[in-house]
């Protein structure tokens, strides 16, 4: 019986005899399309960006307790769903990343923190004034935690890149503060 | 648009756990707008009483849901500078789209700060209201501005400026490169280097600009800042967010008008065109300033006790001071003016050697009947356009206005009638003479 079945399947194999129905070919799973930006996408992503901030992350900053807790981690869910959902959203998106950074570290994951902070600059990198707050938000985090030369480093990344001839006033207060803790 | 949650609060202590301390402070003392719509840019000027303490002080800025562009915030104290210093600028992970600026003062006690930043999403547009008196000789000319924010931000008892002019800058060229040439928005600063460079350059301009300018309260100033012209509008006003007001700009009564009638069938079609004419210079009391593009509202006096007909709408263009103003206001009925050709017949014909037509001339006689149905005296001009070799002959007085074109200007009394005739000679091949 099992010699049979053998040959059975090698002749199959080699072609021989009655053509086999051709097997059902399972396509793989189609790969999601990448979204299109528009407007509306781009209110969308706005509103649950706001969403986020007005009723989770900033009431948060006058929260206690179990209280502080849940709004933390509330706002924590909708700037991870919004970089989930619109990524066709870059300016949203940098916000969303950086606000979480925020949330991660009031929740004193400074690892995370610091991880989505580098993430703004990597991902976002054209959006240039959250990078400067992403990187200026990671030097304070460190340099406030006695991480020095931690906190010297994104200084120092700042002022390589945003030392130009002509900047906003506001760069131009960090610029200074960063020159000086780099050691420049 | 959600209501703006910009704060302004001073933290008591330096320390991550200060906000236990916060202390709201006072409302602004005053706000200044200066409203630049060539660029969808304001000037935010405010001034508010701080109260510090000796060491380090802290002040939290937000601009979560507004239109203001978080880099261009400002601080400075407008008193006892020498003794307080801005340190450092921070962004607080506990909250959102908020700056803390970190103000080491050597003195405690109140002084005054100035608050500067831009926003976008303000946006002025000015109208006229013209009275012309019964006899269209003069009219009362009124300017109002009406002011639009829906920057996110409430501006109450705001002092409001107007910049008239178009902020032109070299970078103005990359917007124009950009298959949208929009408006940028600068809620948000942007993307790409070369829009952060114009953005920065217009900022710096207006700065320039705004330096140059007075700084008078509670007055009427109109002023010129080299290309520009600077409106202050009178007093002060609240501007909410989501709402716009209209605010009264200047009011000139006895303006010496020119009320005429225009006809020319290839411009205006079959209709009698009216319009008012003014000089924006002193002799007409206006000049004291350029008026901005605008939408205007004519009404005409037809009683003794004011009451007003109305005439028509038209928009005006910038019209810089001296410039003549021609208004446009719709067609008058009351005004009739019908051309009609009455004879029409080819002379001179001319043959070449082989027999054949190269050249001929045509007589046309025209009768316009002219009628003034209204209880005024008007002016009309009328426009004929014609093409090649022709001459006119008539008996009324006309003008050559250009080669193509002559007019005829007639007074007509309260209900004249009357008619104008003229012959047209129109020469063609070789009987034409140039």
């Amino acid at each position: 019986m099992r010699g049979s079945s053998l040959i059975v399947l090698v002749a199959l194999a080699l072609g021989c005899g009655k053509p086999a129905k051709p097997e059902p070919i399972n396509p793989a799973p189609p790969k999601a399309a990448a979204p299109v930006s528009t407007p509306e996408r781009a209110e969308a992503a706005k509103a649950l960006f706001e969403k986020a901030a007005a009723e989770f992350h900033n009431p948060s900053a006058d929260a206690t307790g179990s209280q502080k807790t849940q709004l933390l981690e509330g706002a924590a869910k909708r700037y991870e769903q919004l970089l989930q959902d619109y990524p066709d959203q870059k300016r949203w998106c940098a916000q969303a990343l950086r606000s979480l950074a925020g949330v991660r570290a009031e929740q004193g994951d400074t690892d995370t923190a610091l991880k989505h902070y580098d993430r703004v600059a990597t991902d976002f990198g054209n959006q240039e004034f959250e990078v400067l707050q992403a990187w200026k938000a990671a030097a304070d985090l460190l340099w406030d935690a006695e991480k020095k030369p931690e906190a010297k480093a994104y200084y120092r990344m700042i002022v390589t890149r945003f030392d130009r001839k002509e900047i906003p006033p506001v760069y131009k207060i960090i610029l200074n503060i960063s020159k000086k803790r780099a050691g420049n | 648009m959600q209501r703006s949650s910009f704060i302004l609060v001073l933290l008591l202590a330096f320390s991550a756990q200060a906000r236990i301390n916060v202390t709201s402070l006072p409302g602004r003392d005053s706000v200044q707008l200066t409203i630049y719509n060539s660029v969808d840019l304001t000037l935010v000027k405010e001034t508010r009483t701080l109260t510090f303490k000796k060491g380090s002080n802290r002040l939290e800025f937000s601009w979560a849901n507004t239109l203001i562009d978080p880099t261009s915030v400002e601080f400075r104290p407008l008193q006892k500078a020498d003794q307080i210093e801005m340190l450092d600028v921070r962004f607080p992970p506990r909250v959102t789209n908020t700056l803390e600026w970190n103000i080491h003062s050597e003195v405690a006690g109140e002084v005054e700060v100035e608050i500067r930043y831009f926003t976008s999403g303000i946006v002025w547009a000015a109208d006229y209201v013209c009275e012309a008196n019964a006899t269209e000789n003069q009219m009362t000319f009124a300017g109002n501005v009406r002011v639009t924010n829906r920057s996110g931000e409430d501006y109450p008892e705001a002092q409001i400026r107007l910049m008239v002019g178009v902020v032109r800058l070299v970078e103005r060229i990359v917007d124009l490169s950009r298959p949208s040439s929009g408006k940028l928005n600068l809620s948000i600063p942007a993307d790409k280097p070369e829009e952060e460079r114009a953005r920065l350059s217009r900022q710096k301009k207006i700065k320039e600009m705004d330096g140059k300018a007075s700084q008078k309260a509670k007055t009427v100033v109109k002023e010129a800042i080299g290309e520009y012209f600077l409106y202050t509008v009178e007093g002060r006003d609240t501007i909410a967010n989501g709402w716009s007001k209209r605010l009264p700009s200047f009011k000139a009564a006895d303006v010496p008008i020119t009320s005429y009638y225009k006809y020319e069938k290839e411009r205006y079609g079959a209709a009698v065109m009216r319009f008012y004419k003014f000089k924006n210079n002193k002799d007409s009391k206006l000049g004291a300033e350029p008026l901005p593009d605008g939408a205007v509202m004519a009404f005409r006096s037809v009683t003794k006790d004011n009451l007003y007909n109305f005439v028509g709408r038209t928009v005006v263009k910038y019209i810089p001071i001296d410039e003549e103003v021609e208004m446009q206001l719709g067609n008058d009925a009351e005004v009739r003016i019908q051309p009609k050709m009455m004879d029409w017949k080819k002379v001179d014909i001319a043959f070449n050697k082989s027999g054949n037509v190269d050249g001929s001339t045509t007589k046309a006689t025209w009768e316009i009947k002219l009628q003034n149905s209204k209880n005024i005296p008007v002016t009309v001009d009328i426009r004929r356009n014609f093409s090649g070799d022709w001459d006119v002959t008539t008996d009324d007085k006309f003008e050559k206005v250009d080669a193509t074109k002559i007019k005829f200007v007639f007074q007509l009394k309260p209900g004249e009638k009357r008619t104008l005739k003229y012959t047209l000679t129109t020469r063609t091949g070789t009987n034409a003479r140039k």
